[in-house]
């Protein structure tokens, strides 16, 4: 009986051992981004939001406004297309009645969830391609350059979708029987008694949105294909869409792998930014949700 | 204030769900300006009956609907009809009370009158939630706490709080699913006071599976047992000297279920 | 017999909203068919040596992906072994062993973790993960196994460092699923067990065996994050084309790092561009694939069978 009592206490001391192991890269990664973040940051405060990227190799660690004003844009365009969508999308799946289409288009959306974000970038810098060559075979000059914000933008709009279809959705199914029924009772047409619905789950409708947004910030590899990456600031309106497009993930990456020093250093620093936003909009989502 | 309430036939309504018929062919004729009530055991279908006069069935895809409803001489399930503007005509009030939780006890009761545009100005507007809540016996209550959320409202304060929500569409008529079965006997009794003012205005439909319920408040009873009518007449005749010995079992309470 | 009709009519615009959900539907039949479109251009050039073949040469026009495609499959198995110890370990830590106040905060310690962009695990992992594993490497006792596993390159990158980074990304996803699975096991499972008088971490043990569909379903959901991981990997990795994947400390690539890596050059190239697409192809192939079987065991029986 003794080695009984004493084997389950080793073995669950091994399950905590094991847990704080794995927990541990997790605080490490975020006090080292912290830690040598602040110290870029603080190399160049304030400029480093604002300016442009250094030279690679000099002194100066430079700044990355434009990643910054890049980001804000992708996320921005690739929300307007993806959380009106996603949110029709997921009424009509739910508050319809007669038709298979709301059910095909939940599995459909099932397998989405798991497409890797660079087959994503890929097919739509794949599409935008076919579109391309095509238009000039014929003389026209297409649209939608391959390289470009609104790509990139359509590219994150696509992974956003899927989560916020899927928490719309679930949170719609939700909703008592009963509660439907008087919403409904009151004689409104389906999109005002949706429209009612979708203000009683408005909660959970906003945490999805802020995992849909989450997620369309941090993306790097859907945007190699698209947004393909830019360090000047955007200019000249709305052409700006149609133009590459630098973002906070891209410029990590391309700096991380750069070896020039001050390149690498400007990378902690903006990683720090990225980092912040997101523990920020994961303890909003979290503060959200249990509220509601 | 005075008003004609409609007039409800129904004709041969069948209801399938799937492939089961919960209501096999029943026929009623509902006077207006009346309490009618549909009482009958659980199960019995009586519930379903009721939400096939407001279509609220509609929403159910395994729901199928035979026969006529009609409602002031309009044909509810005919083609030409559309099922929200039947809504409006009707109100409903359910089982379980079910106001918006977060919206205000005013913005419950004006839900129903904005979406639909009944009302041209912030005056007429509290004046109807006025009204609609002072029928409902719930004015006094909460005329000076109009904008605490719904949901802080005892139980049978909610339910009649829906009970205002429905009149305020100012309806020409009520359809009840046993609104007082899951409230204790003194909010029972207030709402069923209250049901007995209605027909000033309007018709109620009232379902419930208490017989005895059926007897203090409505004018007319009809008695549904295994989704057909088994018999139907004035509320005295019904207690006093039922024809069929089914119902004769249910009004003296020893039906079980 | 007329059916109740439906809301379609003139007055009602609901049926309009459906335009969005065509536009999902169709955004998912366009991705598979370009990818199909694409691919199978490289798959008419190079037939079957796309896969099994080793080589990327833009150059000479030859494209053979086998080195990325058991880049990828190894560094995915590693992945989920350790994944799966830590996710189950995690679990029973979290709903077994903490006090009911550590509970939440440890659960969203985990969760955050899963929501950190990926770039930024990619970055600790080339400059801290990276030159651990590399000083590891020097060891004279691993030295000795150099010619079985190869040797990570000088800034410690290889598909073992890999492997360790992904394991630690896609660790989260799998202990949500396998804590979620172990607080739903009913409470009379667990009052049945211990009154047998078996000590809490037998008991511990017979919950987690009870649980074992789930702990699938979460390798396998785990396994098709590794296999899409793509940023954090490439940081890492290496990106060198290593026939020899087997050698697990040697540089090397995956399908997905292969993408990313090559992107600068596709255009260059005439058939480098449908190369990508056929590996992306397959990497897609491989995600469905893993995504069909979590659904297939899903609707299995319960738990506990």
């Amino acid at each position: 009986m003794e080695t009984r009592i004493l084997r389950s206490y080793a073995g669950l001391a091994l399950a905590v051992v094991i847990t704080v192991a794995g927990l541990t890269p997790l605080i490490h990664l975020i006090a080292v981004v912290a830690v040598n973040g602040v110290k870029a940051i603080s190399k160049n405060f304030p400029g480093f939001f604002f300016e442009e990227r250094a030279i690679p190799g000099s002194e100066a660690i430079g700044g990355v406004g434009p990643y910054i004003v890049g980001t804000l844009i992708l996320t921005t365009v690739a929300s307007l297309i993806g959380i009106p969508i996603s949110i029709l999308a997921a009424v009509y799946t739910t508050q319809s009645v007669r038709t298979r289409l709301g059910p095909i288009t939940s599995t459909f959306v099932r397998t989405m969830i798991e497409f890797p974000t660079i087959v994503v970038g890929l097919t739509v810098y794949g599409v935008l391609r076919i579109l391309d060559l095509g238009l000039q075979a014929i003389g026209l000059h297409s649209p939608i350059p391959r390289f470009s914000a609104l790509s990139g933008s359509i590219a994150l709009a696509i992974i956003m979708t899927p989560f916020i279809y899927s928490q719309v959705e679930v949170s719609l199914r939700e909703v008592p029987t009963h509660l439907r029924e008087a919403v409904y009772s009151l004689g409104g047409s389906r999109l005002i008694s949706s429209y009612i619905l979708l203000r009683y789950v408005k909660a959970s409708i906003l945490a999805g949105i802020g995992i849909g947004v989450g997620k369309a910030m941090g993306e790097t590899a859907p945007l190699l294909f698209t947004a393909f990456g830019s360090e000047y600031y955007p200019s000249g309106g709305l052409e700006a869409l149609l133009k590459p497009i630098g973002a906070l993930t891209l410029g990590i990456y391309t700096m991380a792998l750069s070896g020039y020093s001050n390149w690498v250093e400007a990378s902690w620093g903006a990683a720090f930014m990225l980092l912040a936003i997101s523990i920020a909009l994961f303890t909003a989502i979290r503060i959200i949700s249990s509220r509601g | 204030m005075g008003s004609r309430g409609a007039s409800i036939e129904i004709q041969g309504l069948r209801v399938w769900f799937d492939s089961r018929e919960v209501i096999k062919g029943v026929s009623l004729s509902i006077p207006s300006n009346t309490v009618f009530t549909i009482m009958g055991p659980s199960g019995s279908g009586k519930s379903t009956l009721l939400r096939a006069i407001n279509r609220i069935l509609d929403l159910y895809p395994e729901a199928r609907v035979e026969g006529r409803v009609i409602v002031d001489g309009l044909d509810v399930y005919s083609d030409s009809a559309d099922p929200s503007s039947v809504r409006r005509m009707i109100g409903m009030v359910f089982q379980i009370p079910n106001p918006i939780p977060n919206m205000s006890i005013y913005e419950n009761v004006a839900l129903g009158p904005k979406i639909n545009r009944m009302v041209r100005s912030k005056r007429e507007l509290d004046e109807l939630v006025r009204w609609a809540l002072e029928r409902a016996y719930l004015w006094d209550e909460v005329r000076d706490r109009l904008d605490m959320p719904a949901g802080k409202l005892s139980g049978g304060q909610q339910q009649r709080l829906c009970i205002a929500r429905a009149l305020a569409m100012r309806p020409k008529a009520l359809l009840m699913d046993e609104p007082t079965s899951n409230l204790d006997p003194m909010a029972t009794s207030k709402i069923e006071s209250l049901i007995t003012e209605l027909r000033e205005y309007l018709t109620v439909v009232l379902v419930t599976h208490n017989p005895f319920q059926a007897s203090r408040v409505s004018n007319y009873v009809a008695f549904i047992y295994d989704g057909r009518l088994v018999e139907v007449g004035p509320t005295s005749k019904i207690f006093t000297r039922p024809e069929s010995e089914l119902t004769e079992k249910y009004v003296t309470g020893r039906m079980v279920a | 017999m007329t059916p109740i009709r439906g809301f379609l009519k003139g007055k009602d615009l609901f049926g309009l909203i459906g335009i969005s959900n065509l536009a999902i539907i169709a955004t998912v039949i366009i991705i598979v068919a370009i990818l199909g479109i694409e691919g199978l251009r490289i798959f008419i050039k190079e037939g079957v040596n796309f896969i099994s073949t080793s080589v990327w040469s833009g150059v000479r026009e030859r494209y053979g992906i086998l080195f990325a495609l058991g880049g990828t499959l190894i560094t995915g198995v590693m992945a989920i072994s350790i994944a799966l110890v830590m996710a189950v370990a995690s679990s029973i830590t979290i709903v077994e062993i903490l006090p009911r106040r550590l509970k939440p905060l440890i659960s969203s310690l985990v969760d955050l973790s899963a929501s950190i962009p990926t770039v930024i695990y990619g970055l600790w992992g080339l400059f801290v993960l990276a030159p651990l594993l590399a000083n590891i490497a020097e060891n004279p006792l691993l030295s000795a196994l150099k010619s079985y596993l190869g040797s990570p390159g000088s800034l410690g990158t290889s598909l073992f460092t890999g492997s360790i980074l992904l394991s630690i990304m896609i660790s989260p996803f799998a202990t949500a699923i396998v804590r979620e699975a172990l607080y739903s096991v009913p409470k009379y499972v667990d009052e049945a067990l211990y009154s047998l008088g078996l000590t809490r971490f037998e008991v511990i043990m017979l919950k987690v065996r009870y649980i074992r569909r789930a702990i699938l379903v979460a390798a396998m959901v785990a396994y098709g994050r590794a296999v899409g991981e793509t940023i954090a990997v490439s940081m890492v990795v290496g990106n060198v084309v290593n026939p020899e994947f087997w050698k697990i400390l040697n540089p090397g690539y995956t399908i997905a790092s292969l993408i990313a890596d090559q992107y600068q050059n596709a255009e260059s190239y005439y058939y480098m561009v449908p190369a990508i697409f056929g590996a992306a192809l397959i990497l897609f192939a491989i995600g469905l694939a893993v995504n069909i079987a979590v659904i297939a065991i899903s609707r299995g029986a319960r738990y506990g069978d």
